[in-house]
C-alpha cells in the first residue's frame, strides 16, 4: 500500500523534474593556506580572518631545546574580503622582523557539471624587512628592504576526498647578497589534501626553486594535518621552512628532512563575520 | 447505456486530471535554536512543490544546495560536513493529506500530512500538521515543525553542540498554482 502510494508520488516529483542550483564547488582546502602557502580559499565578503601561525625550533636540537619547543617564530595576519573573490591582508613576521601587505583575487571556480575544471585565484604580496641596519658603511635605502612574490594558484577538488593545486610562483628581490644571484626566480609549489573525516584532513606541500645560483637553499616540503571546528581551523605539521611568508620558505629554507632539521608548527585560524 | 457510462467516466476522471497543483518556488527554512550568539538559520526559496487533489497525494523537493546562509562558511559548513549534499543533492517529502482536502473552500483548513521524509540518505515516516487555504484559486499552505539531526543520521561534534540543536525547526510556505 505504501509502496504503492510512493510509486503515485514519486510521478508527482518527475512532474518537478531537476531545479537548477548552484553548481560551485566549496572546501577545496579547509583554510586559507594549505600549509605555508597560499590555498585557493579566501574570506568571503565582508568577512574578516585572523591566523596566528608558530614554528617551533627544530626537532633534532635535543632535549635541552625540548626538541625545538623552546623557540619560536610567529606570523600574524589579517585578511578581509573586501567584495566576493578580493581580499586585502596585513601580515606581520618575525623573521627579520618583516611587515607585509597582500591582495588575494579569484579569477575563476570550479563547478560541477558543466563549467570550469578548476579554480584560479592569484597571489600578491609585498615584503619589508624592520630589522636595525648592522652595515653603516652601505647606503640605507628603503627599496633595498623589498622584495614580493607573485602566485597563480591553480586546483581542482577532483572528489570529496582529494584536492591538488599547482603554484607557479616569482619572487623578485630587490637586494641579493652578491651579484652573481638572481634578484627573480621562478619556483613552482605543489599542494594537496586528503581528507580522512568530515573536519580532519591529511595536507602536503612542496615548493621546488629554478635558478638559483650560488645559493644554497633546500627546498620546502612540509606534511600536516587539518581540523576543524566551527568557525576555526586548527593546521598541524612538520615542515623544513621555519619561515611564514613566501619569500622565506619558498627560497631561504635551511632545513633538511634527512637530518631531523625540521620544525614542529600550527597556524590558528578565525573568522569574524 | 455504455455511452453514457463513458460520459459519466469522462466527467470523473477529466477534472481529477486538471488537479494537479504545483510550485518551484517554494520556501523552506529551518533555524536550529540554541544559545549562541551566532544562530544557524537559512532559507530555501527555490523548493519544488506538486499537490493531486483527486487523492490527496503531494510530493515535495528541496535542493540542499539552494539554502542560503547570512554567513557564507555557515553554508559550506552546512553543505560538506552536515547535510554532506555532494552525497545527497535532494531531500523530497513524499506524503497523502491524512484529511480530506476541500476544494473551494474560503476558511482555512488545518490537515493532517503523512508521509516519507528522505534527507541525508535516510528514509523516515512523518506526520504533521498544515494549513491551507485558497487564495484566487491557487492553493497556500504552510507548515512548521520539528526534525531530529539524529533521526537521519546527521551528526553534530560534541564541539559544537552548544551551537548547534539537535531539534532543527523547519518552516514550509508554499503558494501552488493550478498545473
Amino acid at each position: 500500500m505504501l509502496i504503492n502510494t510512493l510509486k503515485a508520488q514519486n510521478d508527482l516529483l518527475s512532474l518537478l523534474g531537476d531545479q537548477e542550483v548552484n553548481q560551485e564547488v566549496y572546501g577545496t582546502f579547509k583554510g586559507t593556506k594549505v600549509i605555508n602557502g597560499q590555498s585557493v580559499e579566501m574570506p568571503s565578503k565582508a568577512a574578516l580572518l585572523f591566523v596566528i601561525e608558530h614554528r617551533f625550533g627544530t626537532i633534532n636540537s635535543g632535549a635541552y631545546e625540548l626538541w625545538g619547543l623552546d623557540q619560536a617564530s610567529m606570523r600574524m595576519s589579517f585578511e578581509y574580503g573586501l567584495k566576493e573573490g578580493l581580499v586585502i591582508g596585513v601580515a606581520r613576521n618575525s623573521f627579520q622582523k618583516t611587515y607585509e601587505t597582500s591582495l588575494k583575487t579569484r579569477l575563476l571556480r570550479q563547478k560541477e557539471g558543466a563549467g570550469s575544471r578548476v579554480s584560479i585565484a592569484t597571489y600578491h604580496a609585498a615584503f619589508v624587512n624592520s630589522m636595525r641596519r648592522i652595515d653603516s658603511e652601505s647606503e640605507n635605502l628603503f627599496r633595498s628592504r623589498l622584495s614580493y612574490v607573485h602566485q597563480v594558484l591553480i586546483a581542482r577538488k577532483f572528489n570529496r576526498t582529494f584536492s591538488l593545486q599547482l603554484t607557479p610562483t616569482l619572487i623578485l628581490r630587490n637586494l641579493v647578497p652578491l651579484a652573481s644571484m638572481n634578484n627573480n626566480y621562478m619556483a613552482m609549489g605543489v599542494g594537496a589534501r586528503y581528507k580522512l573525516s568530515n573536519r580532519v584532513s591529511l595536507n602536503g606541500e612542496y615548493f621546488y626553486q629554478f635558478d638559483r645560483p650560488h645559493e644554497n637553499y633546500t627546498n620546502s616540503l612540509s606534511l600536516g594535518f587539518d581540523i576543524e571546528t566551527g568557525g576555526h581551523v586548527f593546521q598541524l605539521h612538520l615542515t623544513n621552512s621555519q619561515g611564514m611568508f613566501e619569500r622565506a620558505f619558498v627560497g631561504e629554507t635551511l632545513g633538511k628532512w634527512s637530518d631531523g632539521a625540521i620544525y614542529f608548527g600550527f597556524n590558528i585560524s578565525r573568522v569574524f563575520q | 447505456m455504455r455511452l453514457l457510462t463513458l460520459v459519466l467516466f469522462l466527467f470523473s476522471v477529466s477534472p481529477m486530471l486538471a488537479q494537479k497543483y504545483m510550485t518551484r518556488g517554494a520556501e523552506v527554512s529551518f533555524l536550529s535554536d540554541t544559545e549562541a550568539i551566532e544562530v544557524v538559520a537559512a532559507i530555501n526559496n527555490q523548493v519544488g512543490a506538486v499537490i493531486d487533489l483527486s487523492n490527496g497525494d503531494l510530493a515535495f523537493q528541496v535542493q540542499m544546495r539552494a539554502f542560503h546562509f547570512k554567513i557564507a562558511l555557515m553554508e559550506e559548513h552546512f553543505n560538506e560536513n552536515y547535510v554532506e549534499s555532494d552525497r545527497f543533492p535532494k531531500a523530497t517529502f513524499r506524503g497523502r493529506f491524512v484529511d480530506l482536502l476541500l476544494p473551494n473552500l474560503l476558511t482555512e483548513q488545518e490537515l493532517s500530512v503523512k508521509g516519507v521524509m528522505d534527507l541525508h540518505g535516510v528514509q523516515k515516516e512523518m506526520t504533521f500538521p498544515v494549513l491551507v487555504k485558497w487564495e484566487d484559486g491557487s492553493l497556500v499552505g504552510t507548515s512548521s515543525f520539528d526534525l531530529r539531526c539524529s533521526d537521519f543520521n546527521i551528526e553534530i561534534p560534541k564541539i559544537v553542540s552548544d551551537k548547534i540543536s539537535n531539534e532543527i525547526q523547519v518552516t514550509v510556505k508554499a503558494l501552488l498554482t493550478k498545473l
